[in-house]
C-alpha cells in the first residue's frame, strides 16, 4: 500500500477543521438551545397568566350576571306583599333593594354609598335576588375582598341586618372565589405593579372591585357615580331616599386584578391580568 | 481501492447535509409553532368571554325590539305591519292561549320556535305555560325582526316571545295566596292598585274582572345564540305605562278653593257617579269605578267654600259619590280628593307636567323654537293673563292642520298659556293649560283637563265658563295652583284655585273612568322584571 495514496484519499479532518466545525455546531446549538429556553420560560408565563385569566373571566362572569339579575323580582310584582319574616323561617319572596346595606337594612333610611354605608363598598357588596327564579327564594349574594381573596357566599334573605347574617355563619358560607386578587394592594406593591403596567391603578391607589353607579336626579336618566349623586330619588312607593343610597345604584362596574401565581420566569417581574365587566340592573325599584 | 471508489462514497455522504438542515428546520418549527400555540389558546379564552358578553347584548336587544314594537307611537309598531298582530283585547293565555314571536333567522338558517326539532325551539315555553310550544299552531303568529334592515347584521338574537303572563308562568306568588300558583288568570297591571292600608301601591294584580285603570302585563322573551353556539335566554315583564292621572272625581280642587261659583242653569251638572250623562261611548270600556264626590277638595273649609258656591236651588244638580265634606244633606256633594301619586304635591306634578308636555301631541308654548310643535321640553308654568292661545291653533298644529274625530280621536295637547276654547269645538285626550282656562256653554271635551297655574292667594287660577249652551264634559277636570307669583318657584303645598262659572254653563262635568283611560295612552311599556333563564 502506498502512504502518499492513502493520504491523498483518505484523509482525516485537521483538528483545526474539527474545532472550527464543533465551535459552529455549538454555538448554532446554542443559539437554538436559548432561544427554546426562552420560549419555554414565555410558555410558563403565558400560561400562568392563561390560568389567572380563566379563574378571573369565570369568576367575573358570575359576578356580572349577579349584578344584572339584581332586584329580582321587585315587589311592585305583588299585589299583596306577604308579611315580614322571622328569623329561621323562609323570607319575602320579594327583593327591597338590588343591594343590601349595612347598617340599618330595609327600613327605607338607607345609607349613602361613600358615606355611611358600611356595605357595599368598593371591596364588599351583597346582592339580593333571586337567582334560580323559584319562587319564595330569594338569597343574598355577598362578594368581599379579604387581602387578596375575593370570598363569594350566598344565603337565604332574612329579616335582619346582612352583615350580622355573614358573620354569624358557619365557617365555609363563604368560599373563596378568586385568589390573588390585588385590587387592594398596598402602596409599595402598586408602586412594583405600576412599574410593568404603567395604566393600572389609577393615581398609584387601590382600585375598587365595585364602582357603583347611581340614577342622577339632576339629569334623568343619565347615572352618576354614587358618591357624586346628590338630591334624593323617589321610589315608586312614593318614599324619597337619597340618591346616593344602595337602592338606587343602576349599573356596577366590576374589575378584577389577578396576579398570577409566580412571577413572570424571564423578567423576574409581577404578572398581572385586569378584566373589566359592566352590570346593569333592570329590575325596577 | 481505486480511485472509483472513492468517488462513489463522496457522492454518498453528499445527502448528511440535507438532512441536518431538515433537522434544524424541524427544531426551529417545533418552536415557533409552539410559541403561535400559546398566543392562539388566549385568543380563543378572550373570544369566549367576549361571547358570553356578546350573546347577553344580543339577547337584551331582542327584548327591546320586542318592548319597543308594542308602543303604537313607534314607527314599526307590531299592528302597523301586521294588522291587529296584538289584539286590542290583549294576548291571552293557555287553554286558548295567543303567543306572538318575532324572528330574526340568519341568512339560510331557518328558525322556527314552534316546530320541535328545530334548533331553535322554544323549549321554556312549556315550562311556563304547561303546553308544548309545538302545540300553539295558529295560535303563534310571526313577524319578521327590523333589526337588520338596510343590508348589516344585526343583533343574534333568533326569536322574542310575547305573550300573556300568569302567576305560574312568571313563577311569582303575585297575590300571596296559598300555593299552588295560579295558571289561569292573566296577570295585570294597575297602577292605581292600592295596598291593604290604602296607600298607592302600584303592582301586578291577579284579578279575573281587573279593574279599568288596569293595563295587561306581557311577557317578552328572547332567546340569543351566537355563531359559537353561546345561549342566552332573558325574560321582561312589561306593562304599559302612561301619566297616572286617574282621578276619581269630575272636578277636583286641591289646596285652598278662594272662590267657587256653580252654573246657574238647570241644566248645569256635576256628575261623580262614572259614565252619567249619556257620554260617548268608548268601545269596549264599561264604566264601572265607584266614582267619587261630583266636587273635592283638600279639607273642609275649602267644602264649606265650594258649598256655599253652588246656587241654592241647583244642589241636586251636584251628585256622587263619598261626599263627606257635606254639610247637610241637601247639598251638593263634596268630598275629600284622593290624589295619583303622580299628582299628589306640586312637585310631583311639576314633574307629571314635563313628562306631559314631552310627551305632547300638540304644544303651544311661546319658549318653543317653533311654536306649534308636538313634545316641548322645559315648559314654564305661565302666570294667568300671559300668552293667550285659542282652539284653532291646537288644531292648525296637529298633522295636516285639522283634528280628525276631535271628539273621540284623543290627543295630549299642552298649552304653557291662557287657552280659550270657545265655541262649538269639541276634543279628546289630555288637555293641559297652565294660566286660565275659558270656555263656553257650547265647548265639550272628552278626557282629562289639567289647570295648573302661578298664583297666589291673591292672585288664582281660574276657570271661567261663559253663557250656556248643552257642551258637556265626560272625564275628569283639575284645577290647582302650584307655583308662587312672580318668581315661579314651586310651592310647597298646593296654593289657592278658584272655580267660577258665570251664567248657565252647558251641560255640566260628568265623572267617566272609561274617557279617563282611554285619554291616557301608553307613553312607553315599563319594564317590571328582568330575569335571565339558565339554559
Amino acid at each position: 500500500m502506498n502512504t502518499a495514496q492513502k493520504s491523498d484519499g483518505h484523509r482525516g479532518f485537521t483538528l483545526i477543521e474539527v474545532m472550527a466545525a464543533v465551535a459552529i455546531f455549538v454555538i448554532v446549538c446554542g443559539a437554538m438551545f436559548s432561544l427554546l429556553n426562552t420560549s419555554q420560560k414565555r410558555y410558563q408565563g403565558e400560561s400562568q397568566v392563561l390560568n389567572s385569566f380563566q379563574d378571573e373571566r369565570l369568576a367575573l362572569d358570575q359576578v356580572v350576571r349577579d349584578a344584572n339579575d339584581a332586584g329580582y323580582p321587585p315587589s311592585g310584582n305583588f299585589s299583596a306583599l306577604p308579611g315580614l319574616c322571622v328569623l329561621g323561617a323562609p323570607c319575602p319572596s320579594y327583593v327591597d333593594s338590588p343591594i343590601a346595606w349595612n347598617p340599618s337594612y330595609t327600613t327605607l333610611a338607607p345609607c349613602t354609598i361613600g358615606g355611611t354605608c358600611v356595605t357595599p363598598t368598593g371591596f364588599d357588596v351583597i346582592f339580593e335576588e333571586n337567582p334560580t327564579a323559584v319562587a319564595g327564594n330569594i338569597e343574598w349574594i355577598r362578594y368581599q375582598l379579604v387581602g387578596t381573596t375575593l370570598w363569594r357566599g350566598s344565603i337565604a334573605k332574612q329579616n335582619a341586618d346582612p352583615l350580622g347574617i355573614f358573620a354569624g355563619l358557619p365557617v365555609g358560607a363563604m368560599v373563596p372565589y378568586l385568589t390573588n386578587v390585588m385590587n387592594n394592594a398596598s402602596a409599595a406593591q402598586i408602586a412594583k405593579f405600576q412599574a410593568s403596567y404603567p395604566s393600572m391603578f389609577p393615581g398609584g391607589n387601590p382600585q375598587p372591585v365595585f364602582q357603583y353607579y347611581c340614577s342622577n336626579p339632576a339629569a334623568p336618566p343619565a347615572t352618576i357615580l354614587c358618591q357624586n349623586a346628590v338630591g334624593n330619588v323617589t321610589l315608586a312607593n312614593g318614599t324619597a331616599v337619597p340618591a346616593s343610597s344602595p337602592i338606587n345604584v343602576v349599573d356596577v362596574e366590576i374589575t378584577l386584578i389577578v396576579q398570577t401565581t409566580q412571577l413572570d420566569p424571564q423578567t423576574k417581574a409581577p404578572l398581572l391580568v385586569e378584566l373589566n365587566g359592566f352590570g346593569h340592573r333592570v329590575n325596577p325599584n | 481501492m481505486n480511485p472509483h471508489t472513492h468517488q462513489l462514497r463522496k457522492s454518498r455522504e453528499a445527502g448528511v447535509a440535507l438532512l441536518i438542515a431538515i433537522f434544524m428546520l424541524l427544531l426551529v418549527s417545533a418552536v415557533a409553532i409552539s410559541l403561535m400555540m400559546s398566543s392562539s389558546t388566549e385568543s380563543s379564552l378572550a373570544s369566549n368571554y367576549r361571547s358570553s358578553t356578546s350573546a347577553y347584548y344580543a339577547a337584551l336587544a331582542g327584548l327591546e325590539e320586542g318592548r319597543g314594537r308594542l308602543l303604537s307611537t313607534n314607527p314599526n309598531y307590531f299592528n302597523n305591519t301586521v294588522a291587529n298582530f296584538i289584539p286590542a283585547a290583549g294576548l291571552p293565555i293557555p287553554p286558548n292561549p295567543q303567543v306572538r314571536y318575532i324572528l330574526n333567522p340568519l341568512a339560510g338558517e331557518v328558525v322556527a320556535p314552534t316546530t320541535a326539532g328545530n334548533q331553535y325551539y322554544d323549549n321554556e315555553y312549556a315550562n311556563e305555560f304547561g303546553v308544548q310550544a309545538s302545540t300553539l299552531g295558529a295560535a303563534a303568529q310571526t313577524i319578521a325582526s327590523v333589526s337588520n334592515t338596510g343590508g348589516s347584521q344585526g343583533p343574534m338574537y333568533k326569536w322574542v316571545r310575547i305573550s300573556g303572563a300568569s302567576e305560574q308562568s312568571v313563577n311569582l306568588d303575585v297575590d300571596n295566596r296559598a300555593l299552588p300558583l295560579d295558571n289561569t288568570t292573566s296577570l295585570f297591571y294597575d297602577p292605581a292598585h292600592l295596598n291593604l292600608a290604602g296607600a298607592s301601591d302600584p303592582s301586578l294584580i291577579v284579578n279575573a274582572a281587573p279593574p279599568s285603570t288596569a293595563k295587561q302585563a306581557y311577557e317578552v322573551a328572547a332567546l340569543a345564540v351566537l355563531p359559537n353556539g353561546t345561549k342566552k335566554l332573558l325574560e321582561y315583564v312589561v306593562a304599559p305605562a302612561s301619566f297616572n292621572l286617574n282621578l276619581d272625581s269630575p272636578l277636583t280642587i286641591p289646596g285652598t278653593v278662594g272662590s267657587f261659583s256653580g252654573g246657574s242653569s238647570a241644566n248645569y251638572t256635576i256628575d261623580g257617579h262614572d259614565g252619567g250623562g249619556n257620554p260617548p261611548a268608548v268601545p269596549g270600556c264599561n264604566p264601572n269605578s265607584q266614582g267619587g264626590p261630583a266636587v273635592a277638595v283638600s279639607n273642609q273649609s275649602s267644602g264649606n267654600t265650594v258649598e256655599g258656591g253652588i246656587p241654592s236651588n241647583r244642589v241636586t244638580n251636584y251628585t256622587g259619590t263619598n261626599c263627606s265634606y257635606d254639610g247637610s244633606s241637601t247639598s251638593g256633594c263634596v268630598g275629600s280628593a284622593t290624589l295619583p301619586n303622580s299628582m299628589g304635591s306640586p312637585a310631583a306634578l311639576q314633574q307629571t307636567l314635563q313628562t306631559i308636555a314631552a310627551n305632547s301631541n300638540v304644544c303651544l308654548a311661546s319658549s318653543q323654537a317653533n311654536a306649534n310643535s308636538a313634545g316641548c321640553t322645559n315648559p314654564t308654568i305661565s302666570a294667568p293673563g300671559g300668552t293667550g292661545y285659542s282652539f284653532s291653533q291646537i288644531t292648525g298644529a296637529m298633522p295636516g292642520g285639522s283634528w280628525p274625530n276631535a271628539a273621540t280621536n284623543p290627543q295630549v295637547v299642552y298649552v304653557d298659556g291662557d287657552l280659550d276654547i270657545s265655541g262649538n269645538n269639541p276634543g279628546s285626550g289630555i288637555l293641559v293649560v297652565t294660566g286660565n282656562l275659558t270656555y263656553d256653554g257650547n265647548s265639550n271635551w272628552n278626557g282629562i283637563i289639567l289647570v295648573i297655574g302661578e298664583g297666589t292667594t291673591t292672585f288664582n287660577t281660574n276657570f271661567n265658563v261663559n253663557g250656556g249652551g248643552n257642551g258637556q264634559f265626560n272625564g275628569a277636570i283639575f284645577v290647582a295652583t302650584i307655583t308662587h307669583n312672580g318668581n315661579g318657584n314651586i310651592l310647597p303645598t298646593f296654593g289657592t284655585s278658584d272655580f267660577n262659572v258665570n251664567g248657565g254653563g252647558g251641560s255640566g262635568i260628568f265623572y267617566n273612568s272609561c274617557w279617563i283611560n282611554n285619554a291616557q295612552k301608553p307613553i312607553t311599556y315599563q319594564v317590571l322584571s328582568f330575569k335571565e333563564i339558565s339554559q
